[in-house]
């Protein structure tokens, strides 16, 4: 019988004694109506389903939230039901930040395969790692191909977020957003056909061409959204100094400092460092768009870069892109 | 450890749409076989397979930790045999997806010498007895459910001569045909009434087939495989658009 036999049968000899701990309160039957009967007309509420009720367990009131929470996380519907009812608790919060509708797997995985693309081209020179460059290109490759059939729904959450951006008050974010959401949609779109085309579906597809395409979409999403980020940088500083906070005569500067020479100038150059100090969500932003930008404009010869730059460039963005996942209050909100 | 789980979680309808292609290519790729299809085709459904597999196996990297999560969340359960089969059924899906994860570090390169037929194997016969856990605990709810809709049955109805409190719920009476007829009745009963234990009773029956083919136990023929897998999880997939639908805990 090999290791991983003896751990398995001892593992499930453990557990069969841990569970038949004897101390535990007795199970008690009780007829309640179904919480989800409104949903269905076949079962109304007049029909109640015999459930086991569970006794009582001593749990603090954070506890009981998360439990809740994690009894429904992973149901689509059952999401934005949640958000509604979610009350009080910082933690539940946070975590309903979290359910998204950008999976938070695939932000790992791009991590994941610009850090190997990054370690690939920093050991190519070395003849005696020859293997392991090799391990890293394959793992990436493999999360590359992962990535796109994992992608393969996302043209649909753009559309949708097109229609809700499209509803927005400001005429500039409104046109950005619009634009950028409609571009990240046909990148999506043609991604799914390069997909198609590379698991066989389509093998008539050009992929020169239509990869070209999906590159020129991201380009123009990405260089909206840049847009977006400039307009709100701007407008933050205009009303910063509108709001009078920033005056001429700077009150932290020393007495034995040099008189500014332009001093609206110099106080320009202040206000925003200091405005993107009170919204760092916005740089984030600005930074990962930025970040991203040198793959289209490689991918189009626009731009050439190294390779290693840009898999530290895309390595860069996809960790801000996780670092808004788990905190949400750095994400950027339209 | 809580926020590894949500941040798990986020991927698993994804994961169950990939399955139920996955699924739908194997049942494909034995129609086009008995059909007399071109090996072009069956070698572009094969290769369409194998990456959705590989796919799978990739989202799947986590799941480990979210079954250890669960078992660690069932063990605070009050009923005895659901706390037993709910926790050691998690805990053997937690070794399941750790050979999983074993299986796709072989498959990537990242590890050597990793045997896959012998990881596979390991790896079926740990989602094997999760499965036949679950079922376990499938048939005890139906059982504690059939016998409260019984004494419900013989509360409401008046008391005859050939029934009797003292009588077992499990006693055959004189005429087999009638009782069965009345258990089966009974039976059909409770699980209309209880649309998710039915769900899972069928998912959890679907799933089945899959390591008793793979291990040779019952070997069922790879068009099977693939109805069963596609069906368990177009009804996984119900579960998570309907939540009502999933059984709790």
């Amino acid at each position: 019988m090999s290791v991983i036999e003896v751990a398995f049968f001892f593992f499930n000899f453990l557990a069969f004694f841990k569970t038949l701990d004897t101390n535990r309160r007795a199970f008690f039957l009780k007829s309640e109506p179904r919480r989800g009967a409104t949903r269905s007309p076949s079962f109304a509420l007049s029909r109640p389903s015999l459930q086991l009720e569970r006794a009582p367990r001593a749990t603090s009131g954070p506890r009981r939230a998360m439990e809740a929470l994690q009894n429904v996380i992973n149901q689509s519907q059952g999401r934005d039901r949640l958000l509604r009812s979610v009350r009080g608790k910082t933690k539940a919060r946070k975590a309903a930040f979290l359910a998204q509708r950008r999976s938070s797997f695939a932000r790992l995985f791009r991590a994941t395969q610009f850090a190997s693309a990054l370690c690939a081209h920093a050991l190519r020179n070395h003849s005696r790692r020859k293997e392991l460059v090799s391990k890293f290109k394959s793992l990436e490759a493999n999360l590359s191909g992962g990535r796109k059939l994992f992608r393969l729904g996302n043209a649909i959450d753009a559309g949708e977020a097109a229609k809700r951006s499209a509803r927005l008050s400001d005429p500039v974010l409104r046109l950005c957003l619009t634009a950028a959401n409609v571009n990240r949609a046909l990148y999506l779109m043609c991604d799914n056909a390069l997909w198609a085309a590379g698991a066989g579906l389509l093998p008539s597809l050009d992929r020169g061409r239509w990869g070209a395409g999906a590159s020129r979409f991201y380009l123009l999403s990405l260089l909206m959204s840049l847009t977006r980020d400039a307009y709100l940088i701007l407008r933050l500083a205009l009303r910063r100094a509108r709001d009078g906070r920033e005056t001429i005569s700077h009150p932290e500067r020393s007495p034995e400092a040099a008189p500014a020479v332009i001093p609206h100038l110099d106080a320009s150059v202040l206000l925003l460092p200091r405005s993107f100090k009170s919204h760092p969500a916005l740089v984030l932003d600005a930074v990962k768009n930025a970040c991203d930008l040198s793959i289209p404009l490689d991918r189009l010869g626009i731009y050439r870069s190294d390779p290693g730059a840009l898999a530290f460039c895309g390595l860069l963005s996809s960790l801000i892109g996780i670092a808004t996942l788990v905190r949400p209050e750095l994400r950027l909100k339209a | 450890m809580d926020s590894w789980v949500r941040f798990n979680s986020q991927s698993q309808a994804k994961e169950k749409i990939i399955r139920a292609a996955q699924y739908a290519c194997t049942l494909l790729g034995y129609t086009l076989h008995k059909g007399g299809a071109g090996a072009q085709l069956r070698r572009t459904v094969s290769q369409l397979e194998a990456h959705m597999s590989l796919t799978r196996k990739l989202l799947r990297l986590g799941n480990s930790v979210e079954a250890i999560e669960s078992a660690k969340r069932a063990i605070h359960l009050s009923d005895s045999i659901l706390r037993l089969c709910l926790t050691v059924g998690h805990l053997n899906r937690a070794m399941y997806f750790a050979c999983d994860n074993v299986l796709w570090a072989g498959k990537m390169g990242l590890l050597c010498k990793v045997d896959q037929r012998k990881w596979s194997q390991r790896s079926f016969k740990y989602y094997l007895f999760a499965l036949i856990l679950n079922l376990t605990r499938d048939v005890y709810e139906l059982h504690l459910l059939m016998e409260r809709e019984a004494r419900r049955g013989a509360a409401k109805s008046p008391p005859s001569r050939d029934s009797s409190p003292c009588t077992a719920a499990w006693a055959v009476p004189p005429d087999p045909s009638a009782w069965l007829r009345g258990r089966l009745s009974l039976l059909a009963t409770v699980l209309h009434n209880n649309p998710p234990l039915l769900l899972d009773l069928l998912k959890n029956t679907c799933d089945l087939f899959i390591p008793l083919d793979r291990l040779a136990i019952y070997p069922t023929g790879t068009g099977f495989v693939g109805a069963c897998g596609l069906a368990s999880s177009l009804l996984a997939l119900l579960t998570i658009v309907h939540p009502w639908l999933k059984l709790k805990p």
